[in-house]
């Protein structure tokens, strides 16, 4: 039973140039302890698939169509549907009154989803520099994150949750009246790891959580993200573009490309034996540590404009091993070793067989 | 219970020292502690008013018409006998309350327009602005003038008419300023952080972005004040002051009335010039100051 489950996820963005397909038809599961990474390109998806499942998509985006599954939705539902609720929602479909139960988090209020958000499902932000507060302090920063879920907690007991949850991803309990620009980056990083975390949320998202930092610090912080969600039994979705983020932390890999999902599956699967043509490219783009030295394969061309994407396939035009078919027909999910490859080169051989 | 108080007594001794440090660096600030030392007998004197002087301001008398500056009267007398210096002291009550008022309510109406047209957006936002720009396009004296000199708002114009004038045309001017850094507030990172950790609009607009202008709003009530006591001398001095009430404009435009120029009475038009350049002279100080505090950069190091 998955935890979260992504289901034919469409987000478009409404320019006055046309719609932007950012998120086009991905699907993907979460199980309940899983760390699923979420690699491609800048500029494939990978953030706004991330903030369509939080509902934060801003304007002019919006989630056209699919589902996103989420068993304790109903958990935070109001019974029944006030005329207020529902001119504060500026929603007049339904008519008011009893309200069916829902797994569904798009079927949510705004009001219903703000319950979700941080509580449930929390989500980590790239370039930890600018996500504090300059005016406030670290310690209640992460208070006040307890106290938005939680109105009416005693001080005390909220700010011994702060020192706790400071201590667990490794900042001293000394630093907590610290104000953020007297942190060096990972500890604001870390800072805010625990900002997500305080509330002991089922799903936690990391948007290149340690993109913005050296090397070393990279490390550390990707040490505690693992040890924490080893401890807390966490399901994390970690985006990132950089495969060696991926490798250390993840079990599942997703790999995203102009907005559609190009394959899915077991990390070590992947990395061994990569099926699609794209993932393949990538996964040689990077440099390995060990074996025999070899040039570095590069992608020729540019990524699509996702305005008007590449009929069929959209990786055909930039693809070592088009067919035909290729820029006719969008490829179907071929299931690969308990996962999936969007690519005709398998379903021909599936065929074939 | 106890516990409660003990924690509430901590916050508060914390917050007094943190406002001790900003305190500490303002009496540093020359600037500001001249404008601030000026300020406050300006003040003083304005409170006190009656206090300090054994005149009526309000009691006309026919025996000592226009007599210059002497023992009994400090400041001399005017046309209807009244002693200038009480007359003085009068004006300086309402023409601070008027800049006091109306500087502070343009900022705080500008701030609340601002932040919520940031923070809305879409067409709300258009319509603001628009709005704005057709204010802001009009010369502001000759706006004032329209404004004060219309019967429905005027007629006899009291001083809080002149306030009200001024609050409608210099409104837009701090809505701008605090509109543009409201909306670079909203797209840092730190709010869609809290957006993401369940908070409402409410919640980042009192959390996150008011506490990031407070600064600038700070500065500019200062800026306004001192403009506001400016432009109400202004309209005064030009007839369209409160007939009922002495302002420093008041006493500028009698001066004028009697010839006070052209017959030498330097005592008419001298006191109320130069309180207007004390006063003016002294929110400008303590705005400067203010602003080294408040924005870092401009400390000297």
């Amino acid at each position: 039973m998955p935890i979260l489950e992504v289901k034919n996820l469409k987000t478009y963005f409404h320019t006055k140039a046309g719609a932007v397909k950012a998120v086009d038809n991905v699907s993907f599961k979460l199980e309940k302890g899983e760390v699923l990474g979420l690699a491609g390109e800048s500029g494939c998806g990978k953030t706004t698939t991330c903030l369509s499942i939080m509902r934060m998509i801003p304007h002019p985006g919006e989630i056209l169509e699919g589902q996103l599954i989420y068993d304790k939705a109903f958990e935070v539902m109001d019974d029944k549907d006030t005329v207020q609720r529902r001119l504060k929602n500026r929603l007049f479909k339904n008519k008011g009154g009893e309200r069916e139960r829902t797994r569904n988090l798009l079927d949510l209020h705004e009001h219903e989803m703000r319950r979700i958000r941080g509580n449930h499902i929390a989500m980590v932000f790239q370039g930890a520099m600018n996500a504090l507060n300059p005016v406030h302090r670290v310690g209640n920063q992460i208070l006040e994150a307890i106290k938005i879920h939680d109105p009416e907690i005693e001080k005390e007991e909220a700010w011994d949750k702060v020192i706790d949850i400071l201590e667990t991803v490794g900042i001293d309990s000394t630093r907590a009246r610290d104000y953020p620009h007297q942190l060096s980056g990972g500890m604001k990083q870390r800072a805010l790891i625990a900002m997500a975390l305080v509330n002991n949320p089922d799903v936690v998202i990391a948007d290149e959580p340690v993109t913005a930092l050296d090397v070393i610090v990279q490390a550390q912080v990707l040490k505690a993200t693992k040890q924490l969600q080893k401890e807390f039994d966490l399901s994390m979705i970690m985006i990132t573009h950089d495969l060696s983020v991926i490798a250390e932390v993840c079990e599942t890999l997703a790999i995203m490309y102009a907005g559609k999902l190009v394959e899915y599956g077991n990390l070590r699967t992947l990395f061994k034996e990569p099926f699609h043509p794209y993932t393949q490219a990538l996964i040689s783009a990077f440099p390995s540590i060990i074996g025999p030295k070899k040039e570095l394969f590069d992608i020729g061309g540019t990524p699509p404009d996702l305005r008007n994407p590449p009929t069929g396939c959209r990786f055909h035009p930039r693809c070592p091993k088009v067919m035909p078919i290729c820029s006719k027909e969008v490829p179907i999910n071929t299931s690969i070793k308990e996962g999936f490859v969007a690519c005709w080169l398998y379903e021909e051989e599936e065929k074939r067989n | 219970m106890a516990i409660q108080n003990r924690i509430n007594l901590g916050n508060i001794k914390r917050r007094f020292r943190r406002m001790g440090a900003s305190m500490r660096l303002f009496s540093k600030n020359w600037m500001g502690m001249t404008g601030l030392i000026l300020l406050s007998i300006i003040i003083v004197l304005a409170i006190g008013g009656q206090n300090f002087t054994k005149y009526d301001p309000d009691a006309y008398s026919t025996e000592n018409p226009t007599i210059p500056p002497n023992s009994e009267h400090w400041l001399g007398t005017n046309r209807y006998g009244q002693d200038v210096f009480t007359v003085l002291l009068d004006s300086l009550r309402i023409s601070l309350l008027v800049g006091i008022v109306a500087g502070s309510l343009t900022v705080l109406i500008g701030t609340t327009v601002g932040v919520a047209s940031a923070y809305i957006g879409g067409w709300i936002d258009t319509v603001i602005l628009r709005i704005t720009d057709v204010i802001l396009v009009m010369p502001a004296l000759p706006l004032m003038l329209v404004l004060a000199s219309l019967p429905f708002l005027g007629g006899t114009t009291h001083w809080s008419v002149i306030a009200i004038v001024y609050v409608v045309v210099f409104w837009p001017v701090s809505a701008r300023l605090i509109r543009g850094q409201a909306l670079s507030l909203k797209h840092r990172a730190f709010v869609t952080s809290a957006k993401a950790a369940g908070a409402s609009g409410r919640y980042i607009i009192f959390k996150h972005i008011l506490p990031n202008v407070f600064p600038l709003m700070l500065t500019m009530i200062i800026t306004s004040m001192r403009q506001a006591i400016l432009y109400e001398s202004f309209l005064a001095y030009l007839g369209l002051g409160d007939p009922l009430n002495w302002t420093l404009g008041q006493m500028l435009h009698i001066a004028q009335v009697h010839a006070a120029f052209a017959s030498g009475a330097w005592w008419l038009f001298f006191p109320p010039g130069i309180a207007i350049g004390l006063i003016t002279l002294s929110f400008a100080f303590v705005g400067i100051a203010f602003d080294e505090i408040v924005n870092p950069r401009l400390r000297e190091r």
